[in-house]
C-alpha cells in the first residue's frame, strides 16, 4: 500500500500539547532578589546555602546563584534569576518546562525540561545555570519566597523585596487635571495668558517675554509676576505641564484613544522647541505684538471653550490640528514644539529635585514599565537594556510621576538634586 | 551516614609527573581518625613519598563544609631554603575546589620534562602544556589559560616570571591576591616544570541541617563593625603602632572575602586610589599583609605600586622590601622588580623580619611564612598560643587569618561542625590537642 504524504497539519507540535500561557497580570507585589553589589565580598555563601536545598550537598556548582568575582576590577557579581516579567526563556523552552506561577515566580518543572539548555542561551542573565557534572538546569525559584542566600548572606548583599507598587498617584494626578481643565477652560475663560485674582497677577512667561519684545518695555510687576511660575519650577520641575496645563490634559485622553505611527526623524529633536521660542520672541519683536499667542494651543484652548469663548474662526481649528500629532508620539507637542515648555525647561535645569530610576531592585530589561508609561520618552530603553540606571533628564521630565507610580518594584524614587543614593539602598 | 565520607571524599591522588600517571588511593579510616586531616596527614604522606620530595596537597574536615572560612588548602614540600618541611596555607578557594574534585589530598611528585599544568577535576588528574605562558605576567597568564578552556569553572595557583626566571624570592599566585607562600612552593613547582596548578571542583559534600543553624549562630555571634574589616584592619592588628595608618581608608574601598568566610579580610586596591598606580593596571586585591606591610616600612605610600607589580611578577613583597633601604623609590615598580628578578643572593632570609610575641621563626616558616603574626592572647605564651592556633586550623582545614583575628572563637567550637551532636566523636577536641603536636613537632 501506498503511503500516504504526510502534511505538516498532521504533526502535533508543542504548542497544540503545551500552548504558551496567556499574558498574566503582574501581580501586585512581585518578588525579586535585590543584589548589592557593593557589599558583597564574594564568599559564596550563597552559593553553599542554595546547593544545599538543591541537592542537599555543600555543592557550589549545583546552586542556583553564581558569584563571579573580578581581582582586576574588584567588583562581585551575582547571577540570579530575576523573575522577569515577560521571561524570554519561557518563550524560548521548546518544551515549555519553563512556568511562570501566578506568585510572579518563575521555576522549571523538572518533569518536562529535556536539559536542552536553550533557556541559559534565551535568558539575558543567563541565570539558569547548566550543572556541570549532570546537565541538569538550576534556576532560583526564591525557596518558594523564602530565601535561604538571603538568610545567611553574612554582609546582607541579598535582599528579599517585594515590589511595591505606589498606583494611588494616578487618581490624584488625573482629578487634579481635569479640575484644572475645568477651572481654566470652562470657568475663568482665558486665564491661562493672564490669570489674576485682585492683586495677583500670574501671566504666561513666554507671553510676558513676546510682551517685553513687542513692546520694548520692561514692567517689573508683570516680569515678576511671570517669575512665580519658573520659581516654582526651579523648585518643583516642570510640575506645570505634568499636572496643570490644560492643553497637556487634552492631549493625555487624546493619546489614550489614538494608534501610534511615530514621527519623522526631522521633527524629533528637543532642540526645535528653544528655536519655537527663539522664533516667537523674535517675531513678537518684528511684528510689534505677541505673535506666538495668536496660534497658542494652551492660549486658544483656554480662550475657545466655555461659555465665555472669545475665540472664533480658524483659531479653533489650532489645537485639534496640533492634538494629531498624538498619533506620532505621545505628548509630541510638549516634547518637540512647546515654547512654553521650553521657558520651564530652562528652568527646570536648575531644579531642586530629579527622578532618580534604577534602584537595586529594579529588573532594567526584563521590566522597562517606567519606560513604557513615560509620555515624555525620556527614560532611556538602551540603558535598560544593558542594566544600566538611566540617567532622566529633568529639562524633559514633566513630573507626572508616572514612572514613580507603576513601577511594581519601587525602583523609581523622587529625590533632591544634592541626593546622590540610590533608592532602595540604605544611605 | 558515617562521619568520614561526610566530610571527606576518601580518596587520595598520586600523581607522577615524569610519566603522568595517577594512582587513586583510598584514604585510611584510621588515619582519618588519627591525624584528622589538613597539615597533619599532608605531613604523613609526604614522609612516605620522602624519597621523591614531592608536594602534597591537602584538604581538613572542615574545609569546603558549611563551617565558616572553611577555605584552606594545605601545599606541604620541603622548603628549597632551609631543606625543611613547611606547610604553606593557599586560602581563597582553593581548598574548597580541590575537595570538590574529588579527591582529598593529592601528592605530586617527579618532574615534567616540559612546562606544563596539572589540572584537577571530577575525580581525575591531567597535566596540559604550558606552552605560551613562560614570562607573562600573572594576570595574562591566567587569561590565556582560561581562553585555552573557557567552560570550567576553575581556580588557578600559579607561578609568575619570577618563578620562570629562576629567582629565590618568587611566590605562586592565585589571581591578583598573591599568596602566603614565602618558603619556596614557587620554586619547588619551577623546579618540576610545573606552571600552575589548575583545581575545578564540581562536586560537592553532604550537608547537614544542623551545619545552617550552626553557622548562622556562630557568625552572629561574631558580630563585628563594618569599619573592623578588609586588609587595613588585619595590618593595625598586625602592627597597632602604626603601619596600618599610613594609608588613607579609601585606598581600601572594597573588602572581599575567601570561600565561605564571614569576615572581609582581603581589600581590592583599585587604580584610581593610587596616583602611582599604572593607569593600564586595573587593580589587585592585597592578601599578602605580611608583605604589604614591609613594603609600607619601606616605600610609604609608594608600597602600593610596588605591591601590585609584585603581584603581578610573583614576586615576594617582604623580599623585594628585605633590599630596599627606607624611604625608597621606584620610578617604574614593573621595570625595576623585572631586573631584581636576578643576582642576589639569599641573605638575608626574607619573610620573616621580626615576629611580636616569641612567635618562634621555624615555627612561622613551618608554616609558609606569610601568616600575619596577630597577637592571640596578649599574655607571657603569645607565642605558642599564635603556633596552637595556626596548627589547630591547619589541620581542621579553617583558614588561620580568620581564627587569628577571632581569639574568642575557641577551637572546639568549630568542631561542633564536625559532631554536632556526638561529644565522643573522633574529633574531639583531645584527639585535636594531640594531632596537632605532629606539625608543630621539631622541623624534619
Amino acid at each position: 500500500m501506498q503511503k500516504q504524504a504526510e502534511r505538516p497539519e498532521d504533526h502535533l507540535s508543542i504548542d497544540d500539547l503545551r500552548p504558551l500561557p496567556k499574558r498574566r497580570r503582574l501581580p501586585r507585589r512581585p518578588p525579586v532578589i535585590v543584589f548589592n553589589p557593593k557589599k558583597c565580598t564574594g564568599c559564596e555563601t550563597c552559593e553553599m546555602v542554595c546547593s544545599s536545598r538543591n541537592v542537599s550537598m555543600v555543592a557550589p556548582a549545583s546552586s542556583s546563584v553564581k558569584v563571579l568575582r573580578s581581582d582586576e576590577q574588584g567588583t562581585n557579581f551575582a547571577i540570579l534569576c530575576l523573575h522577569c516579567r515577560e521571561p524570554l526563556c519561557i518563550e524560548a523552552c521548546p518544551t515549555r518546562a519553563i512556568e511562570k506561577g501566578k506568585d510572579g515566580i518563575v521555576r522549571i518543572n523538572d518533569l518536562f525540561c529535556v536539559e536542552c539548555g536553550i533557556c541559559t542561551m534565551a535568558c539575558p542573565e543567563s541565570a539558569p545555570l547548566v550543572e556541570p557534572t549532570t546537565g541538569k538546569i538550576r534556576k532560583c525559584d526564591l525557596c518558594e519566597g523564602d530565601p535561604l542566600c538571603v538568610k545567611h548572606c553574612p554582609e546582607e548583599a541579598l535582599r528579599f523585596y517585594r515590589g511595591k507598587p505606589v498606583r494611588w498617584i494616578r487618581f490624584l494626578r488625573w482629578p487634579v487635571q481635569f479640575l484644572v481643565f475645568l477651572f481654566l477652560v470652562v470657568i475663568l475663560v482665558g486665564t491661562f495668558c493672564s490669570f489674576k485674582a485682585g492683586v495677583v497677577s500670574l501671566p504666561c512667561p513666554t507671553g510676558t517675554l513676546q510682551n517685553i519684545a513687542a513692546t520694548k518695555t520692561v514692567v517689573v510687576t508683570g516680569l515678576a509676576s511671570a517669575m512665580v511660575l519658573i520659581c516654582l519650577t526651579v523648585i518643583f520641575g516642570r510640575f506645570f505641564c505634568g499636572w496643570f496645563c490644560p492643553f497637556g490634559f487634552f492631549l493625555d485622553l487624546v493619546g489614550r484613544i489614538t494608534p501610534k505611527f511615530g514621527l519623522p526623524a526631522f521633527l524629533k529633536s528637543r532642540m526645535i522647541k528653544y528655536g519655537v521660542l527663539a522664533g516667537a520672541v523674535g517675531g513678537s519683536a518684528g511684528l510689534g505684538f505677541q505673535a506666538f499667542c495668536t496660534i497658542c494651543p494652551i492660549g486658544s484652548i483656554c480662550r475657545s471653550y466655555g461659555a465665555q469663548g472669545v475665540v472664533r474662526g480658524a483659531e479653533l481649528a489650532i489645537f485639534p490640528a496640533i492634538a494629531t500629532l498624538e498619533i506620532g508620539e505621545r505628548r509630541s507637542w510638549c516634547r518637540y514644539l512647546c515654547p512654553v515648555g521650553a521657558v520651564l525647561a530652562l528652568a527646570a535645569k536648575f531644579g531642586l529635585i530629579k527622578i532618580v530610576i534604577g534602584a537595586p531592585q529594579c529588573k532594567k530589561f526584563s521590566c522597562m514599565q517606567c519606560a513604557e508609561v513615560c509620555p515624555m520618552g525620556i527614560i532611556d530603553r538602551d540603558a535598560l537594556r544593558e542594566g544600566i540606571s538611566p540617567q532622566v533628564p529633568m529639562s524633559e521630565c514633566i513630573l507626572c510621576l508616572r514612572c514613580v507610580d507603576q513601577c511594581p518594584y519601587g525602583a523609581a524614587k523622587i529625590r533632591f538634586r544634592w541626593q546622590k543614593a540610590v533608592p532602595g539602598e540604605r544611605e | 551516614m558515617e562521619p568520614m565520607s561526610r566530610f571527606f571524599n576518601m580518596k587520595t591522588a598520586v600523581v607522577d609527573l615524569s610519566d603522568g600517571s595517577l594512582e587513586v588511593l583510598p584514604l585510611s579510616r584510621d588515619l582519618i581518625e588519627e591525624k584528622m586531616g589538613g597539615a597533619a596527614v599532608n605531613q604523613l604522606l609526604h614522609s612516605r613519598y620522602a624519597e621523591a620530595f614531592p608536594l602534597v596537597l591537602g584538604t581538613g574536615p572542615l574545609t569546603g563544609s558549611l563551617a565558616p572560612a572553611s577555605c584552606l588548602l594545605v601545599a606541604t614540600f620541603q622548603s628549597p631554603d632551609d631543606k625543611k618541611l613547611c606547610h604553606t596555607p593557599l586560602l581563597f578557594r582553593a581548598g574548597p575546589e580541590l575537595k570538590f574534585s574529588g579527591f582529598d589530598f593529592v601528592v605530586i611528585k617527579g618532574a615534567c620534562s616540559r612546562p606544563g599544568v596539572l589540572c584537577i577535576g571530577d575525580g581525575t588528574i591531567q597535566i596540559r602544556s604550558a606552552e605560551g605562558l613562560r614570562d607573562l605576567t600573572v594576570p595574562k597568564a591566567e587569561a590565556t589559560l582560561r581562553r585555552r578552556d573557557p567552560a570550567a569553572h576553575h581556580f588557578v595557583v600559579m607561578t609568575g616570571p619570577a618563578a620562570d626566571q629562576g629567582s629565590p624570592y618568587s611566590t605562586v599566585c592565585m589571581g591578583l591576591g598573591g599568596s602566603l607562600d614565602k618558603t619556596g612552593m614557587a620554586r619547588w613547582m619551577a623546579s618540576r616544570n610545573l606552571k600552575a596548578l589548575v583545581l575545578n571542583g564540581n562536586g560537592g559534600l553532604p550537608f547537614g541541617e544542623d551545619h545552617l543553624v550552626l553557622r548562622k549562630r556562630m557568625i552572629d555571634r561574631l558580630a563585628f563593625k563594618k569599619k573592623q574589616q578588609g586588609a587595613r584592619y588585619v595590618l593595625k592588628r598586625m602592627s597597632p603602632d602604626g603601619n596600618g595608618k599610613i594609608l588613607p581608608s579609601r585606598f581600601f574601598a572594597k573588602h572581599l572575602a575567601c570561600y565561605g568566610c564571614p569576615f572581609p579580610c582581603t581589600s581590592h586596591i583599585a587604580p584610581g586610589n593610587s596616583r602611582r598606580l599604572g593607569a593600564e593596571d586595573h587593580g589587585f586585591v592585597l592578601h599578602d599583609h605580611v608583605g604589604f606591610d614591609r613594603l609600607s616600612r619601606r616605600f610609604g605610600r609608594d608600597a602600593l605600586p610596588v605591591m601590585n607589580a609584585c603581584v603581578r611578577l610573583g614576586l615576594d613583597p617582604a623580599a623585594v622590601a628585605a633590599f630596599y633601604p627606607k624611604n625608597a623609590k621606584m620610578d617604574d615598580p614593573t621595570q625595576d622588580l623585572t631586573s631584581f628578578l636576578k643576582g642576589k643572593e639569599m641573605d638575608p632570609q626574607p619573610g620573616n623580619g621580626v615576629l611580636p610575641g616569641g612567635i618562634s621563626k621555624e615555627h612561622y616558616r613551618l608554616f609558609g611564612g606569610g601568616l600575619p603574626p596577630i597577637s592571640v592572647s596578649g599574655g607571657e605564651n603569645e607565642g605558642a598560643g599564635w603556633e596552637k592556633r595556626v596548627a589547630a586550623a591547619m589541620v581542621i582545614g579553617i583558614c588561620p587569618v580568620f581564627l587569628l583575628l577571632f581569639p574568642n572563637l575557641k577551637i572546639e567550637e568549630m568542631l561542633r561542625f564536625y559532631s554536632p551532636g556526638d561529644a565522643n566523636a573522633a574529633f574531639s577536641p583531645v584527639a585535636l590537642e594531640n594531632t596537632i603536636e605532629s606539625p608543630l613537632s621539631k622541623r624534619q
